[in-house]
């Protein structure tokens, strides 16, 4: 891949790991990215509790859930912005609290949910800020082809000249994720990528995840749409009230029942036609016919 | 292409997609599937902030010699050259005519100007700092308070007639005045790493509340001479400006502004945010601490001899973003230029306005400053961008 990810690479082999390993210290390779135990509280509340988690270089996993599941603070966690009130998380063997900053950021590039500018950048400053962390490296040459491809991988050279402030909101999600991608890490974190994006876009995304991660990155992203997930995730994180309700394969993971039970609500699970995926739908009761209009002013007793 | 990363056909869909057939996903214009060339500094920006420099720069040179030569004793800006370029040792250009003109020139008048020069930097660079660190564009030292910290803690001095620093004493009380005033609006301001503008403005009204309290209680303490230059103060004026106080003022202000021009590329990363800041390799709380001393410094350098002259800060910067765009690099050092240009034009005004009269320059700033603000608050709640 990019000049970027050559010092992990080094560390993690790039062969996919066995999706159904279980995170143990005793897995021979370091993960590129492993969560102990890890328990977050936050103002006095347990968000987080024992999750246990490996995610290996060339692997894209999902983080799913309802509301309020911990996805995000999980994401926290692993970005090293949370700090674990239990347990601790690991960068290619080394604890995350151990390293700077300067130095992490030249290994994991994060996505959050919602990207604000305060001043008028334009798109081209604001991905360009992902080059950041290579600043007086070797690397730094790489500067402008990396922002090129970026741009070009998420279609955001129209916007280029655009301020940031002025773009919607799928656009600004589309030009942080370019942002990320130019920060050329061998780990992506992503919070939501998706949410505000049409499905031309969502798909795009997602594509561009799935090649990352086949051309040896790891990559941990929080979906909400489950159909999404079953079709690029290597591997489904199932969270339910701050703990790992199942994680596996999205066949084994994206079940009527266990979907039903953590949502709690009717799902129907079925085949994506052609793709092999799987689609994951909401059931609702059938629509009574509607009630004739008859406007409330016009009665008269 | 999208089709590329599609790890499985989906030719057996219904209707049948050819998503690697060209033509069928519209890539908008400008970007191939291949590395597009970004224009990611733009010709046209360039020749702008060269533009930009070079017209400010020009700006400058010609109205201090026109600022030098205005007064109650008129001397040509060619005279004011001339006795500029025999000091120097270049003997050319006509000498002021005029008895007592060079002395009026060289220990009135340059001394004077120098200082509206430092102060004008110093200013509107800390409001760059003070935007940039709160990553809000109404931020300013002025408003939040902490010029009137500054003032409280020169006023103190004053009154208690302290001197263990000589001549820098004035100059280390504001700046103590200065840091515990940013100190309290940098910790009660902010939450979650940003700084809505409601609670910026409302602790400004606290802060200066407890440093006009200070400086009123200063004021019905003081005897009758110190009185006299605290009330001048609160006007703020550039007045009586001697050399010794250029000698203070101009170095802080810049090796102030070299410190400064370090932070430009992290100030650029923070506008992202805190965390995307962090995530982007910078490490955000001792920037700001750093940020935070600066701004300190240079606001009570510029507080120190001339009082509180605010806005400075807030017009400037902003008419600079305008121009050239948010980015740290160009902003700041340009931001110190019209800083400079916008206090001399300001203190020139202030004594030739009125024959005979030296209007407090503080007044006149506030008085173009305010309205400013009140417009900049108007757009800032209409469009994208710090009143959240």
């Amino acid at each position: 891949m990019s000049a970027g990810t050559g010092a992990l690479a080094a560390v993690v082999p790039a062969a996919r790991a066995n999706p159904e390993t279980p995170p143990t210290r005793e897995t021979t390779a370091a993960p590129a990215l492993a969560a102990f135990g890890v328990g977050v509280t936050l103002a006095g509340t347990r968000i987080l509790a024992g999750i246990d988690l490996a995610v290996h270089a060339g692997e894209v996993v999902a983080l799913v859930g309802p509301n309020g599941a911990g996805k995000s603070t999980l994401l926290a966690a692993l970005a090293g912005d949370e700090a674990c009130s239990e347990g601790h998380v690991e960068l290619c063997g080394t604890r995350l609290d151990k390293i700077p900053v300067a130095h992490l950021a030249r290994h994991r590039a994060v996505q959050l949910q919602e990207a604000r500018v305060s001043f008028a950048f334009t798109v081209a400053q604001v991905v360009e800020m992902g080059r950041a962390p290579w600043h007086n490296t070797r690397h730094e040459t790489g500067d402008s082809r990396a922002v090129s491809t970026a741009v070009a991988r998420t279609r955001t050279g129209n916007l280029t000249g655009r301020s940031f402030p002025s773009l919607s909101g799928g656009e600004m999600a589309r030009t942080s994720f370019a942002r990320a991608l130019a920060q050329e890490t061998a780990v992506l974190l992503l919070d939501e990528p998706t949410a505000a994006m049409d499905l031309r876009y969502q798909e795009l995304v997602l594509s561009e995840v799935r090649r990352r991660a086949d051309s040896g990155a790891a990559v941990v992203v929080v979906l909400h749409d489950l159909s999404l997930a079953s079709a690029y995730a290597d591997r489904i994180v199932l969270l339910q009230q701050g703990k790992v309700r199942a994680v596996g394969s999205p066949r084994k993971v994206l079940t009527a029942e266990l979907l039903e039970e953590v949502y709690q609500h009717p799902v129907v699970v079925i085949d994506h036609p052609g793709s092999g995926g799987l689609a994951v739908l909401p059931l609702r009761p059938a629509a009574p016919l509607p009630a004739p209009l008859v406007p409330a002013s016009k009665e008269t007793p | 292409m999208t089709g590329a990363g599609l790890r499985q056909s989906v030719t057996a869909l219904p209707a049948p997609l050819k998503l690697d057939a060209p033509g069928t996903l519209p890539a908008p214009s400008g970007t191939g599937t291949g590395a597009a060339n970004v224009p990611t500094t733009p010709a046209g920006n360039r020749t702008r902030t060269g533009l930009l420099f070079g017209t400010l720069a020009a700006a400058l040179l010609v109205l201090v010699f026109v600022s030098a030569g205005l007064g109650q004793m008129g001397i040509s800006a060619g005279e004011v050259l001339g006795s500029v370029l025999h000091r120097i040792g270049i003997p050319a250009g006509p000498l002021p005519q005029q008895q007592y003109a060079e002395s009026a020139l060289w220990s009135i008048r340059f001394p004077r100007v120098v200082l509206a020069l430092a102060i004008g930097s110093a200013l509107a660079t800390a409001g760059v700092l003070m935007q940039g660190v709160f990553s809000n564009p109404l931020a300013e030292p002025g408003v939040v308070g902490v010029s009137s910290g500054a003032a409280a803690g020169a006023c103190i001095a004053i009154v208690f007639q302290l001197d263990f620093l000589g001549n820098w004493t004035l100059v280390v009380a504001a700046f103590l005045g200065g840091l515990a005033a940013t100190a309290l609006v940098y910790v009660t301001a902010r939450q979650g790493g940003r700084t809505e503008v409601v609670t910026l403005v409302l602790t400004g009204i606290a802060v200066n509340a407890v440093g006009g309290a200070i400086i009123a209680l200063m004021t019905f303490l003081a005897d009758t001479s110190a009185r006299e230059q605290i009330v001048f103060w609160q006007l703020g004026s550039l007045n009586g400006t001697r050399w010794e106080h250029v000698a203070i003022v101009g170095p802080i202000t810049i090796v102030g502004i070299a410190l400064a021009l370090l932070f430009t590329g992290k100030l650029d990363l923070l506008s992202l945010g805190e965390r995307p800041a962090r995530h982007l390799g910078l490490n955000v709380e001792r920037l700001r601490i750093q940020v935070v001393v600066l701004v300190a410094i240079l606001t009570s350098a510029a507080v120190a001899f001339a009082g509180i002259i605010a806005f400075v800060g807030l017009v400037v910067p902003h008419i600079i973003r305008m121009v050239v765009g948010p980015g740290h690099r160009v902003l700041l050092p340009a931001s110190a230029l019209g800083g400079a240009l916008l206090l001399l034009a300001a203190d020139t005004s202030a004594r030739t306005l009125v024959p005979f009269a030296d209007l407090p320059i503080g007044m006149l700033t506030s008085l173009v400053g305010g309205p400013f603000f009140f417009w900049l608050i108007r757009r800032t709640r209409r469009g994208a961008g710090g009143w959240q």
